[in-house]
Formats: C-alpha cells, sequence, structure tokens
C-alpha cells in the first residue's frame, strides 16, 4: 500500500467529516447540492464513530445531541432527518438506527473516559439523556419476537425490504449491541439494567443460534418474517430464510458480539471474500449481482471494504487487509470516497435494466447526470455519489486500526 | 377478496361508509381529522414528502392500493364518499379561511393532510395543501387555488409537479 498515498486520504477523511457536519450537529449523508444532503441516522452514527476515531470528541457529542434530540415520542430514530431534525423519511422502519445510536453513544462516553474512565468519563451527558436511552430500548425490545428472541425490522442497512424484511442480521447485531451499550452506559450511571442485559444476551444467543449455519459454515442474512409477532413464526406470510452472502454478515463480530478469531466469523468472512470481491474490479461488492438493485451499476462499495479489512488487521493478516485498503486508497478520487464504483458496462446494463422495468425515477436520473460528468466516467468508471461521507469515515476507522495494529511495531 | 390478514385497511373503509349514515358527514370528517391528528402527535415533528424547490410533494399515494381494492370490491366510489367529499368541498366553500383546508380528492385526504398537519405543526411548520390528484379522481387534479395564491406559485408550477406526483404541499415555518 502506498502509505504516503494512504496518509493523505486519511487527513482528508477528517477534514471532510468536519466539513460535512452541520453546525446543528448533523452529519449530512453527502454535502448539500449532491444526492443525499439528509440526515440518516445509520450513516450518522458512523460518522460519529469516525470522529471518536479522529479523537475529535467534541464533534461526536454534538452529532449525538442532534441524533438523541431528534428521536420520535415512541422511541424510534426515523429513516432521515433533515438539519433542524425533523424527521422527513419516506421509507419504513429501520431500527438499525436505534441499536447505531445507543451503540455510538456508549463508544463515546467510552472514549472520553479512555485510561481514567472512572474520574473522566462524560457521564454527565449520558444522564442528561438516559430518558432518550431508555425510550430508544425499549423501542427496540417492541420490535422483539418472543418466540425467537429475535428484532424485527422492515429494512436494514440497504433499505431492501424484500431481503431485509423480518429478523435480519445487521439490524439484529447493531440492536444488540445498541442494548449491551445501553447496558454499560447505565452501569456507568448507577441504573439498574439487569433485565436490559439478559434481553441484550437473550438477542445475542439467538443471532447465534438461528441467523448461524452450521452447514454452510456461515452467518446468513435474514429470515424472512412480515409480522414482528407471527407466533408461531412458521406460519406467517413470508416465513423463509435469505442465505445468500451479504457484506453484513460480519456484523456480529464488528460489533463485539463474537469474537473476531471465532470459527464461525472466520469462516463467514472466508465466504464473503470469496464470493463478494469484485475480480474485475477490486473491492467489495455488498450483495449478489442477482439481486438487481444496483443504482448506478453493480460494483463494490468504499464502505464495505474498509469494514471487511478490520476483520483481517484484527486477526494479524496484514496481507488480505492491506488487500482491502490499499484498495480503497487505488480508488480515491482528489482523497475523496464515493458510495460505490462500477464500470460503463455495468452502468449502461443497469441503466437498461431500470428503464425497461419503468423504474427510474427522477433522483436516479439526477444521479445519472452526476456519474457521467465525473472525470473517471471517460475512464471507464462510474463513480456512484461522489463523495459519500459514511466511507471517510469508515476509512478514518479501519486505516487507524491498521496503523495501530501494524505500524506500531515498528 | 380479502385475505385475513389484510382485512384491517378495508374494515376502516367501510366502517367510514357506516359511520356516514349512522352520524353524517360533518362527524365523520371530524373522525376522520381527528384520527389524523392523533396518528400525528404520535410520531412526533416530520416534513412529509420530497423536496421540489421551495415545494414537496409525495410520488404516490400511500393509500391508493388500499382504495383502488376497496372500489374493485365494493363499488366505485361510495355514495357515503361523495358525501364526505361533497361536504367537505361545501364547507370549504363557505370557509373564509379556504387556504388553510385540503385539496380533497379522496376521503382519505382529510386524515392523511389533517397527519401531516399536525406533524408540521409540532416542527414549527404550518402547511398548505396545494393539490392533489387520485385514482377516484381519475387521476383529475383537485387544486385549492387560495393556497396556490399564498404560496407564491402558479397552478402551472403544480401541475408540473403532479406529472411525477399526487400530492402538492408547502411547509411555511412560523415566526
Amino acid at each position: 500500500m502506498d502509505i504516503e498515498e494512504a496518509d493523505k486520504l486519511h487527513k482528508n477523511c477528517i477534514k471532510i467529516l468536519v466539513e460535512n457536519q452541520h453546525p446543528n450537529g448533523g452529519f449530512y449523508a453527502s454535502p448539500p447540492g449532491t444526492r443525499y444532503p439528509f440526515i440518516y441516522p445509520r450513516d450518522h452514527s458512523i460518522c460519529i464513530l469516525g470522529t471518536i476515531a479522529a479523537g475529535l470528541l467534541s464533534e461526536a457529542r454534538k452529532g449525538l445531541e442532534f441524533m438523541l434530540a431528534a428521536q420520535k415520542p415512541s422511541g424510534e430514530f426515523s429513516q432521515r432527518y433533515d438539519v433542524d431534525g425533523n424527521d422527513t423519511s419516506y421509507k419504513d422502519l429501520q431500527i438499525d438506527g436505534n441499536g447505531l445510536t445507543l451503540y455510538a453513544l456508549n463508544q463515546y462516553l467510552k472514549a472520553t473516559g479512555g485510561l481514567f474512565f472512572e474520574s473522566l468519563a462524560d457521564r454527565a451527558f449520558c444522564e442528561q439523556y438516559w430518558e432518550a436511552i431508555e425510550k430508544a430500548v425499549d423501542f427496540i425490545l417492541q420490535n422483539k419476537n418472543e418466540e425467537v428472541n429475535l428484532i424485527h425490522t422492515i429494512n436494514s442497512i440497504h433499505e431492501y425490504p424484500a431481503y431485509e424484511h423480518g429478523f435480519e442480521i445487521y439490524a439484529n447485531s447493531t440492536c444488540c449491541a445498541g442494548l449491551f451499550g445501553a447496558v454499560e452506559i447505565g452501569d456507568a450511571l448507577g441504573k439498574d439494567v439487569e433485565e436490559w442485559r439478559q434481553q441484550a444476551e437473550q438477542v445475542r444467543e439467538a443471532i447465534l443460534e438461528r441467523l448461524y449455519s452450521p452447514r454452510r459454515r456461515s452467518f446468513i442474512k435474514c429470515i424472512r418474517v412480515k409480522y414482528k409477532s407471527s407466533d408461531p413464526i412458521g406460519y406467517d406470510a413470508y416465513a423463509s430464510s435469505v442465505i445468500d452472502v451479504d457484506a453484513v454478515e460480519y456484523s456480529p463480530a464488528s460489533f463485539g458480539l463474537i469474537d473476531e478469531h471465532d470459527l464461525r466469523n472466520v469462516n463467514t468472512i472466508k465466504r464473503i471474500d470469496k464470493l463478494l470481491w469484485d475480480e474485475e474490479l477490486g473491492g467489495l461488492n455488498r450483495y449478489p449481482e442477482l439481486w438487481d438493485r444496483n443504482n448506478g451499476g453493480y460494483g463494490p462499495w468504499l464502505h464495505f471494504t474498509c469494514q471487511l479489512s478490520n476483520h483481517y488487521t484484527a486477526v494479524n493478516n496484514q496481507d488480505m487487509a492491506e488487500k482491502y485498503l490499499s484498495w480503497v486508497v487505488s480508488m480515491a478520487h482528489d482523497y475523496m470516497l464515493p458510495e460505490h464504483i462500477s464500470t460503463v458496462e455495468r452502468f449502461e446494463m443497469w441503466l437498461e435494466d431500470y428503464t425497461n422495468a419503468k423504474i427510474l425515477r427522477d433522483s436516479k436520473m439526477t444521479m445519472i447526470e452526476q456519474i457521467k460528468a465525473h472525470p473517471k466516467w471517460n475512464e471507464g468508471f462510474a463513480y456512484v455519489i461522489m463523495p459519500l461521507i459514511w466511507p471517510h469515515a469508515e476509512f478514518i476507522i479501519a486505516y487507524n486500526n491498521y496503523r495501530n495494529k501494524f505500524f506500531s511495531k515498528s | 377478496m380479502i385475505r385475513l390478514g389484510s382485512m384491517l385497511p378495508q374494515a376502516f373503509m367501510i366502517g367510514i361508509t357506516d359511520l356516514v349514515d349512522m352520524i353524517g358527514a360533518e362527524k365523520t370528517v371530524k373522525w376522520l381529522i381527528t384520527i389524523g391528528r392523533e396518528l400525528g402527535e404520535n410520531q412526533g415533528p416530520g416534513l412529509e414528502g420530497a423536496p421540489e424547490g421551495d415545494l414537496n410533494y409525495l410520488p404516490i399515494c400511500p393509500f391508493a392500493d388500499e382504495l383502488v381494492r376497496f372500489i374493485d370490491m365494493f363499488g366505485e366510489r361510495p355514495e357515503e364518499y361523495n358525501t364526505i367529499v361533497e361536504y367537505v368541498k361545501e364547507r370549504e366553500a363557505a370557509d373564509k379561511d379556504k387556504v388553510e383546508c385540503p385539496a380533497v380528492a379522496s376521503v382519505l385526504c382529510l386524515m392523511h393532510h389533517a397527519y401531516r398537519v399536525k406533524r408540521a405543526e409540532m416542527a414549527g411548520y404550518s402547511t398548505l395543501h396545494l393539490a392533489c390528484k387520485s385514482v377516484v379522481t381519475d387521476n383529475k387534479p383537485v387544486y385549492n387555488e387560495e393556497a396556490i395564491e399564498k404560496a407564491g406559485v402558479t397552478k402551472e408550477d403544480v401541475d408540473k409537479i403532479l406529472e411525477k406526483g399526487v400530492c402538492v404541499f408547502k411547509f411555511v415555518k412560523e415566526e
């Protein structure tokens, strides 16, 4: 990997992150004037984790203040908000927003304390928002199915109900990590959180039992179930499993629910790498091409590639970590990162599919214009959504991990 | 055929027709508006729709599919629905503050508009409902011309958005 280039990208990622935090605290998913000038709790939470990794704790706190104040009366965090914290969502429930917000809050608390947690941790901030924390936890638990102890959602990380409606792995991992995060916060504040601890443990066990396939030696994507309260779920109208590979099957380890070295995780990663590494372009695709919801053309995503590098770093596999991260570095343009990358040929294929199906709506026309106007188009690449802020946060996290692991030795 | 699992929306729509017969249009309208506001309050502050300049619009009607299903099963535009829409139009005609009224294409627009207004109100905005169209009006737009004027746009501007959407409104930040 070109370390000099990686360092420059790392530096610019921090700059991009800071520049795209609105004074009210929200991180734009993409800058004003581009496709996603809103605050999405999922992207926003990862940006908070990025600022924490960069040591920007006041920015992280501001981001958390924004999100916690925007919570709905039900305890839910919506799909997206405007810069004033008004709910502007247009999609159904994506419960990972609740899990991620709690998880990020706990990471902030731990970061403020550092090695001197007892004396330095920002407990006052968590105390101030304790009611919001309770409501966020309650909302997650309201969506827990008592038969299988898994959390129900309609959308998850890909906002794609056809493959995510039910008990989905990313939603469950983030919510479970969020519950454990709330427990740690509660412990730090001296609250009685025993019930939450038990609930979190139940969800964790259910993920390991029901969202893992021993014969495939891999976590699976989703148990499709229409209604959260279906009992028995075998009679639910959607009852089926999604066993296709998805990059987020790494979530149980990524969110600390199992060890990185756990063979269930190691073999899951092998499957992801084998089936989703893009042989033509390099980089990691998010799911199989045939799901055919590939806006701008099928291709590798920068933030999933960064995420998986964290596994290789954690298990001391520098070659693979470098393979993943150096690809991200090489794909940066002006030290900025897009959502994903495709080829002109794949872009045209996607355009044909969507045109023929008559599902090419207005916002996608703008996206198409921007893809074609990007300098990389003339080199044969479709740079889709440039820049997306999320991968910048992921690169900060992943490159920090990589440097800390492999550079501190030399 | 109604599958049992999706019976509830249809039951609600039958309930509206029954209610008009039992308590009349005025009280049914109030009931629908109350439901919309209660649901809005429960959801909290929010601004609906996709932004298009200073206006917002909905690309599709969230209730269209259920309406079509209902009409397919129970006949074209039940008389009770007409009664409600006519009542609202008459009430609107007599209302000096017509600018605040919804542009009602179907009976469900009343509940929906109340929901939208309540959520915007909680976010510190008032709402102008400029136009809407529905499968029950054969996609012929229904306008609130006073609201269009107050929004500072023309009917042509609204029509342009209606080419790709079904419901056009404007949120105005309260001072």
